[in-house]
């Protein structure tokens, strides 16, 4: 009986989450469609609802009653499974995210998270690099030359930052001791986990641009030399799965990590503890403003070559973060 | 006097390129911009008023007794009523157009003995909208006037005709033949691009 | 200012080599010389006389001599700025490619083949230049009719059986490639060594308008490139042959579209050169402002499409909001934003309206903050720099064998600027410098642009105090015979309407003879040879154009390079299809 209970309650608060994620990430384009309008001096979206805001929704009808091509040429099976694979695992990464901490209302203790893993965090980094798989399937099972170079462009880039990424994470990790998102984020009361880590912090944000493929590292769309890169054959809403997946969940569910690791998660910002604002509140507003971040430096930037992305994750970020786990090692001997 | 010169290459130094500070001072631009007010014009709900000068697409002036001299040394020969057309089909706009076939001009001879033009044709999908045939008239009959939306769903309803040419005509002098040679006269709705300007 | 062969080399020409004839005129100096002996005088021409750059080649067709076509090479001496024209009959309609003396030759040549059919001994690779494969005829042959042979049955799509849309409409049409046609271009440009054989183009995104890339890729590295052209060919040489010269300045808007008043200009001063007519001051310095106007246009347009490329997005907006300015100024005075048609010969079509000098004077107080803010975020990002520095590196050698002009010269340190070394206009009254680079990679040729952008910012500043004590002035010279009067004229006296009958009808009677002029257009030497044979119309009007000869340079550039940097070399190099293809 307990037994049901907990899975009619995990189903329900898995709905809530992939259904707050999708109308996030619906809004979220709108947020970046407006951002990228004012700093180009134009308004963005305007005519759908008052200040275009149900643009999202317009967008979604579009696409999903579009005419869904499918190539004569392509490989089916891998074709349809790519745009799945690049949209799931996004979203599963979400099933060890924690929001906060557990609280009470009338009488019923809410988990603001679906599931505390004790290797929460190698599953976030496991998916994120699945999610990887359909930009590659999709390049490949296009047939088509285009794809094929973005796919292969990202499979390289995936290497290179892979790498530098797992060592970046390792000083968090060292200082909590654990790999627990939530234990990570309660060792951070006292101190944020940047002030040692700032070079894991660094690192951390240039994997992120490279995996969600956002400016300067969008090398395996970049419109100007490969049309679409990997999505030049798709339409409808499996080409909408794409960017919705790359660019507004990864992103969002990655930036949620990053100040989960760094920030301090839903510790209130310093100094400003005696605000009634609740823990989540605090952890959003987090992660909105590294979303903006990201925002900003997308619409700033031009782009790197793919073999200067290579060439810097290998040369200049693994080492950094190699160096990041010596100094936290030194640390975490001087400081206890 | 002409000087020759060779362009420095700016790099970067070490300290800017550990700090990060080329991606600073560009992203300081991004958002100095993001603060600035929007430049756009909302078309089709605001549209600027195109100059005076704008060769949109053409017309032909009526005769209303603004007519210059040369119409009137013309005028004999030709059968035109108030109102009407004040085209003497000299042929001149076809002469000087680059792309001539576009016109088709007819003209018969009334009992009278006098010229009467009846048919006058712009098929405008070949026009240049270069003036040239403007330029040409010598009785200020074919203007071009501010109209620029000229989408059609046929070939057929981008062709100009004589009646309609007239029509537009009056309809543009009605609004703008007053208006002085002035580069725009929509100060205002240009001023969200523009800014202030200081008029002379 | 004249730039023709001086005396004394003509003399030693004469001494070393017979059967020569030399003709010198005011606007043209050639030397007809034997097909045996084209090579050797060629070569005599280049390393003895300095001759070393390559401006043209091209040919006239004269279908009642024998032989019937002459090829017309126009060469170039950087360090004496002299020019000289050398004719040859192609006997037997064939040639002796001169690649091996200069490479640009190359695509010359094969449009002569294309647009002639005269044959190149020795050419690597003599196939179309800007038709396909298959195409029966010789376009610019002066038995070709100027509408083409209309044979193909195309009717519109969206029209009624019963509708006739227009009293010219025709449902026939010139014949169109077909999909095997196209197979034997491509098959005829470049055979595949490597992996893959990627077709870049004729629609991507990259290449800045229809140009069709082949790159014979192994991996991502390009291995071999070659460039198929045309699909914006419209023969606006043949069409010239067609028409009076007023009525052919539309199209030179038409072909290099982003710079209109610079193509405008440099054709007008060739045809004022040939026919004599000056015009007034207050027009030369108009068509000064104008020109600098529509090159901080041009070039404003080539850094946002060039950021764009580089994947720096709201670069492109910023500059489309300044572009928009100088397109309000242009529309302001010329009527038109694009496609200005607004230089007359003999001067400017209209007076500048009121208000005008007050609006560029408000864009020139308010630009240089804006060039500071597009050279903020791109002159020393780290991205900018790994992306441009030592890419595509040309060096003087390169730029005479390819005849390269414009920036593209420049980045390589040679100072090649006709309006410093042939100045029409009010140019060599106006006080500007010439930026040269020292490397000539892509980040130099974009150092270069920006600093241009200032320098025109210079010059217009200068024509507005200028033009400011100038109001009321003549604009057009129209007591010369051969300039069209101004309608207020025709309206009010009987001599300028018949005068103006005339010249629309019998178009400007121009003296037999030659003239080669050219002008800097934003993207290279844009230069007009107008052969006349005292008609209204020219016999032969050829058009040199900048983007054709430095796109040229692409195909070498690019290999053992990226995709990557195809963009960013195509991008520097800035061709614009228009031009290119004519």
């Amino acid at each position: 009986m307990e037994l049901l209970g907990t899975v009619v309650v995990l189903t329900i608060k898995s709905l809530i989450f992939i259904i707050g994620m999708f109308l996030g990430a619906a809004y979220l384009t709108l947020l970046e469609r407006k951002f990228a309008g004012h700093v180009q001096q134009r308004p963005g979206p305007l005519h759908v609802g008052p200040h275009g805001f149900l643009q999202p929704i317009a967008d979604a009808l579009k696409v999903l009653t579009k005419e869904d091509l499918v190539p004569d040429s392509v490989d089916k099976v891998l074709f349809y499974l790519a745009s799945l694979m690049a949209f799931v695992p996004a979203i599963m990464i979400l099933a060890v995210v924690p929001f906060g901490d557990p609280f009470t209302i009338f009488g019923v203790e809410i988990k603001p998270y679906i599931t505390d893993l004790n290797v929460g965090l190698l599953l976030a980094l496991a998916f994120g690099s699945i999610s990887i798989y359909g930009v590659i399937f999709a390049g490949w099972a296009s047939n088509s030359k285009y794809p094929m170079i973005g796919g292969l462009r990202k499979a390289a880039v995936l290497i290179g930052y892979e790498v530098a990424l797992g060592f970046a994470l390792v000083g968090p990790i060292m200082m909590a001791g654990s790999f627990s998102l939530r234990e990570i984020v309660e060792a951070q009361q006292n101190m944020w986990f940047i002030i040692p880590n700032i070079l894991a912090f660094v690192v951390v944000i240039f994997c992120i641009l490279a995996e969600t493929g956002r400016t300067p590292f969008d090398v395996q769309e970049a419109e100007a030399e490969l049309v679409g890169g990997y999505v030049t054959e798709y339409t409808g809403m499996k080409f909408g799965l794409f960017p919705l997946a790359e660019w507004y969940i990864a992103t969002f569910v990655l930036s949620a990590i990053t100040v989960i690791l760094f920030f301090g998660g839903w510790n209130p910002l310093p100094l400003m503890g005696w605000l009634p604002i609740p823990a989540f509140v605090w952890f959003f507003i987090k992660v909105f403003l590294l979303f903006m971040f990201f925002l900003w430096v997308h619409w700033t930037l031009p782009r790197y070559r793919v073999d200067q992305i290579t060439e810097l994750a290998w040369k200049v970020m693994l080492p950094l973060a190699l160096a990041n786990i010596f100094i936290v090692a030194i640390w975490i001997i001087i400081f206890g | 006097m002409v000087k020759i010169k060779y362009i420095d290459r700016p790099g970067l130094t070490n300290r800017e390129r550990v700090f990060f500070v080329d991606f600073i001072k560009g992203m300081r631009i991004t958002l100095k911009n993001l603060l600035r007010k929007t430049v756009t014009t909302y078309y089709p709900f605001e549209k600027l008023t195109p100059p005076k000068r704008f060769r949109g697409t053409h017309a032909h002036r009526v005769k209303n007794g603004k007519e210059p001299p040369s119409f009137k040394v013309l005028e004999k020969f030709m059968d035109i009523k108030e109102g009407e057309s004040r085209c003497v089909a000299c042929y001149m706009c076809q002469q000087a157009c680059p792309v001539p076939e576009l016109f088709k001009i007819e003209a018969v001879q009334t009992p009278e003995g006098k010229k009467r033009v009846t048919r006058f044709d712009m098929n405008l999908l070949n026009c240049m909208y270069c003036g040239l045939c403007t330029e040409a008239c010598p009785v200020d009959c074919l203007i071009m006037t501010d109209i620029y939306e000229t989408a059609s769903y046929h070939r057929a309803g981008t062709v100009l005709h004589l009646d309609d040419m007239a029509r537009r005509a009056v309809d543009f002098d009605s609004r703008r033949f007053d208006e002085p040679d002035r580069i725009w006269i929509d100060d205002q709705e240009r001023s969200k691009l523009w800014g202030q300007i200081k008029w002379s | 200012m004249q730039l023709w062969i001086d005396n004394q080399k003509l003399e030693t020409v004469s001494e070393r080599f017979e059967n020569i004839n030399i003709q010198k005129s005011e606007n043209f100096t050639s030397i007809q010389v034997e097909k045996n002996q084209l090579i050797q005088l060629l070569k005599f021409l280049k390393e003895d006389l300095g001759f070393k750059m390559f401006i043209d080649f091209f040919c006239v067709d004269y279908p009642l001599h024998n032989p019937r076509f002459q090829g017309i090479y126009l060469l170039f001496n950087p360090d004496e700025r002299q020019r000289v024209a050398v004719k040859c009959w192609a006997e037997g309609d064939s040639l002796p490619t001169i690649t091996s003396l200069w490479k640009g030759a190359k695509w010359a040549e094969r449009e002569a083949w294309d647009m002639f059919g005269v044959k190149f001994e020795g050419h690597e690779n003599l196939v179309r230049m800007f038709l396909w494969e298959g195409y029966k005829y010789h376009p610019l042959r002066k038995d070709f009719p100027l509408r083409g042979i209309e044979d193909t049955y195309l009717p519109s799509l969206n029209l009624r059986p019963d509708e006739k849309p227009a009293h010219n409409y025709s449902p026939y049409h010139t014949v169109l490639p077909t999909m095997e046609d196209l197979e034997r271009t491509q098959k005829a440009r470049i055979q595949k060594k490597n992996q893959i054989v990627l077709n870049w183009g004729p629609l991507h995104p990259g290449t800045h308008g229809t140009i069709w890339f082949l790159f014979d890729m192994e991996g991502e590295y390009v291995k071999e490139c070659d460039i198929v052209l045309g699909q914006l060919h419209r023969g606006v040489e043949k069409i010239a042959e067609n028409l009076t010269y007023t009525q052919f300045i539309p199209y030179t808007d038409r072909m290099d579209y982003i710079s209109a008043l610079c193509s405008q200009v440099a054709y007008v001063n060739a045809v004022e050169k040939v026919l004599g007519v000056e015009p007034p001051e207050k027009a030369k310095y108009i068509r000064t402002m104008m020109c600098e106007l529509q090159r901080i246009n041009s070039h404003l347009l080539w850094l946002g499409t060039f950021a764009l490329d580089l994947g720096a997005l709201t670069i492109f907006l910023y500059t489309f909001r300044e572009r928009e300015k100088i397109m309000d100024i242009i529309e302001g005075i010329a009527g038109i934003r694009l496609n200005s048609t607004y230089i007359r010969i003999g001067g400017v079509a209209k007076d500048l309206p009121e208000g005008a000098l007050d609006v560029i004077t408000h864009f020139i107080n308010d630009f240089p903050e804006k060039l500071e803010e597009y050279e903020t975020i791109l002159t020393t990002n780290r991205i900018w720099l790994r992306r441009n520095v030592d890419l595509g590196i040309i060096n003087e050698e390169d730029v005479y064998s390819y005849g390269l002009t414009g920036v593209v010269a420049r980045s390589a340190g040679v100072p090649y600027d006709i309006r410093m070394i042939q100045p029409t206009d009010a140019y060599d009254r106006v006080d500007f410098e010439v930026p040269l680079g020292r490397v000539g990679d892509c980040y130099d040729r974009y150092l270069l642009r920006m600093e241009e952008m200032r320098q025109s910012l210079n010059i217009i500043k200068q024509c507005v105090e200028k033009l400011k004590g100038m109001e009321g002035e003549k604009y057009i010279a129209t007591d010369n015979p051969y300039v069209l009067p101004t309608l207020n004229e025709v309206f009010n006296s009987i001599e300028s309407m018949v005068k103006d009958f005339n010249l629309r009808i019998y178009g400007e009677q121009v003296p037999e003879g030659e003239v080669y002029l050219s002008g800097e257009n934003p993207r290279g030497e844009l230069g007009f040879y107008i052969n006349s044979k005292g008609e209204g119309r020219p016999y032969r009007m050829r058009i040199r154009s900048g983007a054709f000869y430095n796109l040229q340079i692409f195909t070498e550039l690019i290999k053992g390079r990226t995709v990557a940097d195809a963009v960013v070399l195509l991008g520097s190099l800035d061709p614009v299809v228009g031009e290119t293809d004519r």
